[in-house]
């Protein structure tokens, strides 16, 4: 199907607000319509433009008529496509790209990422400071048509998250390692992160590599919680084991029922599945709670330290869905387990314990005590 | 029920205090799952008077090498 009967006329349509690009999206919505209904090739990539109307369309190779005319269409639209010539597809641009990251590794230059250049008539290849400059005449030599400078890229992930926060990742204070929770919002609309009260009040926290997370405020005892503030958090929760880059939306919140299936997903275990509730409407010997305790064999650890904190939710592998049920608090010191990921998981020092049978406090209680609500992804 | 003595551990630092939990006179316990743990709840068996709650809560405090302890009968 060709796109070009599905351009809109501008004569009806206001003029865009600044930093309005919706037009651009929807002019490029259906460029790639276009393309994927012609099976045509050549593009190396677009551009838009920051008045929300111009959008360039780089094209390797012959342009194909159809496109032409889509192009003439948007003349008269809200925004105009302009085809511009490179000598390259994003294709070959890929291939490359590969070929260069490839030499540059046996020549072991500190390379960082490549990319296009924002002609996308060559490569833009970043390096670590440490590189030389024989090392960076080396790349311009490989093909490189530009060598800038950053740090290394590092994966948002349980222990190196980033902005928007998740929950179920590791952060620090200057005296305590603890988890992040799940997000929440107060009555005026501002976002934060729950975790543990005991992990430490009216304080900064950071990611193990230094991103700030926040601050936290003076929480709420009885529920074992506290918010941290300051920065972007999100309805999305870390899966999988310590050093994940996954996370899934949180999809609904409830409270646990006896037998139910759980998982626990603290930042230093990972995710551990597998258990059971075993008692609800519970209190731990601190007095915390309303909350429950779950239960698993004890091959491995539920939770362990470092894991407060961190998201309980019910076991998501029958449905698919991720509800929210609790918060990582506490453990019987009777309960002991090895910790999840062995000796291939770095935070299992020595002084590190873990158990099988471990105490949540109920997502509710940590809302209704700080005057919150717990956010879920629609 | 007979109320139960629980010797409360806030911040404590070291390890050694945690040999203690092995001591009959342990009935549970509840630690902090924060790393290192701020937060430890022993709860002692209903034979333990008030006397020996305190002298098991120095035993405890001779083991830390910071941090305090306290001693509480159960509510």
């Amino acid at each position: 199907m060709a796109g070009v009967d599905l351009l809109s006329s501008a004569s009806a349509v206001a003029e865009p607000r600044v930093g309005d690009q919706s037009a651009q999206v929807k002019a490029l919505a259906r460029l790639y319509d276009l393309i994927d209904a012609n099976h045509l090739s050549g593009l190396a990539g677009t551009s838009l433009a920051k008045d929300g109307q111009a959008v360039e369309v780089f094209w390797a190779g012959s342009v194909p008529s159809i496109l032409r005319s889509l192009a003439a269409q948007s003349a008269s639209t809200q925004a105009t496509l302009s085809i511009i010539s490179v000598p390259y597809s994003k294709e070959q641009i890929g291939a490359h790209a590969r070929a260069l990251i490839a030499k540059a590794k046996q020549q072991k230059i500190p390379l960082v990422s490549v990319a296009s250049t924002a002609d996308f008539r060559g490569l833009h290849v970043d390096v670590e400071p440490s590189a030389t400059l024989a090392q960076r005449e080396e790349l311009q030599r490989m093909g490189a048509s530009e060598v800038g400078e950053s740090g290394p890229l590092v994966p948002l992930s349980r222990f190196s998250d980033g902005q928007p926060f998740w929950g179920g990742a590791v952060i620090e204070s200057s005296s305590n390692l603890c988890s992040t929770g799940f997000a929440v919002q107060n009555s005026s609309g501002t976002r934060g992160i729950a975790t543990a009260h005991h992990c430490g009040t009216n304080t900064t926290w950071n990611t193990p590599l230094g991103a700030r997370v926040g601050t936290s405020n003076g929480g709420h005892v009885n529920s074992d919680s506290m918010i941290i503030t300051g920065t972007d958090y999100a309805a999305s929760l870390y899966i999988g084991p310590w050093d994940s880059v996954q996370g899934t939306p949180i999809n609904a919140k409830a409270e646990p029922a006896l037998g139910q299936p759980i998982c626990a997903g603290g930042g230093l275990s990972g995710e551990v599945c597998g258990a059971t509730v075993t008692l609800v409407n519970a209190f731990d010997a601190a007095g915390i709670g309303p909350g429950y305790v779950a239960t698993r064999d004890p091959s491995v650890g539920l939770a362990g330290h470092g894991d407060s904190g961190g998201p309980s939710y019910a076991d998501p592998i029958t449905t698919g869905n991720v509800t929210l049920l609790g918060m990582i608090i506490s453990a019987d010191g009777a309960d002991a387990a090895p910790c999840n990921g062995g000796s291939s998981n770095p935070w299992n020092t020595v002084d590190r314990q873990c158990f099988f049978r471990v105490f949540f406090t109920n997502q509710s209680a940590v809302a209704s005590g700080n005057g919150v609500v717990v956010l879920t992804s629609p | 029920m007979t109320p139960r003595f629980v010797v409360r551990l806030h911040r404590p630092k070291g390890e050694g205090w945690r040999r203690l939990l092995d001591q009959p006179y342990v009935e549970t316990t509840s630690q902090t799952l924060d790393l290192p743990t701020s937060r430890v709840a022993i709860r002692l068996v209903a034979s333990v008077n008030a006397e020996e709650a305190n002298e098991i809560a120095d035993q405890f405090r001779s083991c830390l090498e910071g941090g305090t302890v306290t001693v509480e009968l159960e509510s």
